[in-house]
């Protein structure tokens, strides 16, 4: 029986799926024969049985319009959190976690792919952003998990891309990557020797993609049509319909033209739109110089110069508008080279790192240490290395809750800060703040800022401390495990004992209880 | 000009000729086995050998029906956009009443119907793989989702849809007693 696993490219607004086989990796079109699939869910009423009946992709997207309240978009966003803000709940009243929702992407996802290639598909490695914490990340496995699939690995956008890059090209070289996808932006730097990817720091801003580019050249169209006199009836849809598809049409013939010409019939007169790339650069200038100030607080922050960039590799199909190009051969001082299908390079590139694992040797055993991943051996395959090792930085900076005793308000102290090489153990001394204090509160945050509002608490522990006298100092160590572990524990530095650990449990990720009931409940939906 | 029962002919003459061959074999130059593992190495190394070519034919079939499927994607990714943009022209012409330009319409349209492009037959029951809806009212009257107008027309090639037809659909009422 044909046995191989994929690489999933789960994304905010659409999501790929790509396998490696005869020495390359290549996407597995959908059941409609596009090479993406909407990550769309719609919630279809519910079946004879008492379940959701729930359709996913182009169908949902179809759909959505019908009825507002039983569509899920952009549920990548909500990966990780929990609650009835982040919820859906479905028409049969079942409530539903954003990983059982994701679970249904990956289902149809791998459903259709199963079809196209005749076997099933089970074993996959999927790609979050590289900003992603570890709640983020857990989440994704879960939704793995619950779509009844083996998640091999979790690994980074950018990581997988330059995969798609560097691999069996004995490449040894420090690569920037620019990755401007549908809803999200990441930027990462990573040397590659050969099979050895290390990421060296990565940043983003989780609100910005092609959709906010998309939206701009709609407000520059409507625009252009009220110059002339055209007041926009908000109910005429086919207009709408018109102005959104001949915007992204324009967008891209304005990445290969400098002008491009638009023309739209309003109420049997026909009216131009002539938009200039320049027109378009100026409307989306903020957005770019977002990516551009990310870009530089990067390099300054790892202290990386230009010249030590060997390549730059736009990821996304956004990277496609030349704004993006000029923006990246202006800082790195180099000419910019599309060595990577931007469009499909992530998937690719999680196919091939799929590849490596000797599915056999695990089988039953989820391997999924996204953050130090050993793909283990893969015997002796044509066009294929036998290991991949990805080393990779934490995505956000850990701290603790302290009292400035100055200003007598609390802070965030960082203690692990965002771009750690994992593993990583790190402390900070701290100290008493009463004669015979007996309890130390530890609360641990997530978040690069000192003030509290703007931080995360992500776990808590009360500890006993013995009697002593004021400024008593006491040493917090936080230790970050590869498999994304976070312990605690603190010193007392008086006697240099210690006063107990504890690991930080995720109060937004499911009980392994709760991944089993999505599971069954997965199981038995109709996904179309 | 050639002659290709001659050529067969002469195939079956040569591969002749190699029967014979083989039988001009003179006796010590045959080699016997008498050595039960060797007989065991060989056995082994044919059953391998037959392994490897099975799995070569089902590459070969694998590596055809890629082929096959690249060179429709090809042909399908260079010409989508061009009808797309046809499709985008017909709509502006769909807006107009002018009757010069509605001959203009019904020509275009026959040629894509040349290069097997449909329009998106629409009935009154909606059918999300065809058809996208763009707005969508309650009404008393339907039972279950029911298309009312057409937006803008759909268009598929070989079963393949190019752009959904984007329709105003009404739906049933929504059930006082469903648990949100």
């Amino acid at each position: 029986m044909d046995r191989k696993a994929f690489g999933i490219d789960l994304g905010t607004t659409y999501s790929a799926i790509a396998v490696y086989e005869n020495d390359e990796a290549r996407i597995i079109p959908n059941i409609d024969g596009a090479n993406t699939t909407p990550s769309v869910i719609f919630f279809n009423g519910v079946t004879s049985s008492g379940d959701d009946d729930v359709f996913v992709g182009q169908e949902a997207k179809n759909l959505a319009a019908t009825d507002t309240e039983n569509v899920v978009q952009f549920i990548k966003r909500k990966m990780g959190q929990s609650g009835e803000l982040v919820n859906h709940v479905g028409p049969s009243g079942r409530v539903y976690t954003p990983e059982a929702l994701s679970a249904y992407i990956l289902r149809k996802v791998c459903q259709d792919a199963a079809q196209r290639v005749g076997y099933e598909v089970k074993d996959v490695v999927i790609t979050v952003p590289a900003y992603f914490d570890d709640a983020r990340r857990t989440a994704t496995k879960q939704a793995g998990a619950i779509a009844g699939l083996n998640v091999l690995a979790v690994i980074n956008e950018p990581t997988a891309a330059a995969i798609a890059f560097g691999l069996g090209k004995g490449a040894n070289c420090r690569v920037l990557v620019y990755d401007l996808g549908g809803g999200t932006f990441d930027v990462t730097v990573m040397d590659i020797h050969g099979n050895y990817f290390d990421v060296i720091a990565t940043d983003g801003d989780h609100a910005l993609g092609g959709f906010n580019f998309d939206g701009r050249m709609v407000e520059l169209i409507i625009k252009k049509l009220e110059e002339q006199g055209v007041e926009l009836n908000e109910q005429d849809d086919a207009l709408l319909a018109d102005i959104r598809e001949k915007a992204e049409k324009a967008k891209r013939m304005l990445s290969e033209r400098d002008t491009t010409r638009l023309r739209f019939m309003i109420g049997g007169k026909s009216y131009p739109a002539e938009i200039t790339r320049m027109e378009f650069e100026e409307a989306t200038a903020d957005l770019l110089l977002r990516t551009r100030v990310i870009l530089e607080n990067i390099m300054n922050e790892q202290d990386i110069h230009w010249s030590e960039i060997d390549e730059v590799l736009p990821v996304g199909g956004s990277t496609k508008m030349p704004m993006v190009k000029s923006l990246l051969e202006e800082l790195s001082g180099k000419q910019i080279f599309y060595k990577v299908d931007p469009d499909i390079a992530v998937a690719q590139g999680a196919a091939i790192f799929a590849n490596t694992f000797d599915l056999d040797a695990i089988d039953g055993v989820p391997k999924s240490d996204a953050r130090v991943a050993d793909a283990g051996d893969n015997g002796n395959k044509e066009g294929v290395s036998n290991r991949i090792t990805i080393s990779d930085v934490t995505s956000q900076s850990l701290g603790v809750i302290t009292i400035d005793t100055v200003l007598n308000r609390k802070v965030n102290t960082i203690i692990i800060p965002h771009n750690s090489k994992i593993p990583t153990k790190r402390s900070e001394v701290v100290y008493t703040m009463a004669d015979n204090q007996t309890q130390i509160l530890v609360e641990v945050t997530e978040g690069d800022v000192e003030d509290i509002r703007f931080v995360n608490i992500i776990g808590s522990s009360t500890l006993s401390i013995p009697p002593y006298p004021k400024n008593s100092p006491v040493e917090i160590v936080y230790a970050y495990d590869p498999d994304q572990t976070i312990s605690i524990e603190v010193i007392d530095k008086v006697t240099n004992k210690s006063l107990g650990t504890f690991e930080i449990d995720r109060a937004s990720n499911m009980t392994q209880a709760e991944v089993v009931q999505a599971t069954e409940v997965a199981r038995r939906a109709n996904v179309e | 000009m050639v002659d290709s029962s001659r050529l067969d002919v002469d195939s079956v003459e040569k591969e002749k000729d190699v029967v014979l061959d083989s039988k001009l074999i003179p006796e010590p130059q045959r080699v016997y086995i008498h050595d039960e593992a060797s007989l065991h190495e060989i056995r082994d190394e044919i059953g391998a050998l037959r392994d490897l070519f099975s799995r070569r034919l089902m590459n070969d079939k694998q590596k055809n029906e890629l082929i096959q499927t690249l060179t429709d994607g090809a042909t399908f990714a260079f010409i989508e956009p061009f009808i797309h943009d046809i499709i985008l022209l017909l709509d502006r012409i769909e807006r107009s009443e002018d009757e010069v330009v509605r001959s203009i319409r019904d020509e275009l349209l026959e040629i894509l119907e040349r290069r097997g492009v449909e329009v998106i037959k629409v009935s009154s029951e909606f059918d999300p793989k065809l058809y996208k809806a763009v707005r969508s009212f309650e009404s008393d009257k339907a039972t279950e989702l029911q298309v009312t107008q057409i937006v803008r027309k759909g268009y598929m090639i070989s079963g393949k849809v190019i752009r959904h037809a984007e329709v105003v659909v009404i739906r049933p009422p929504k059930k006082p007693d469903v648990v949100k």
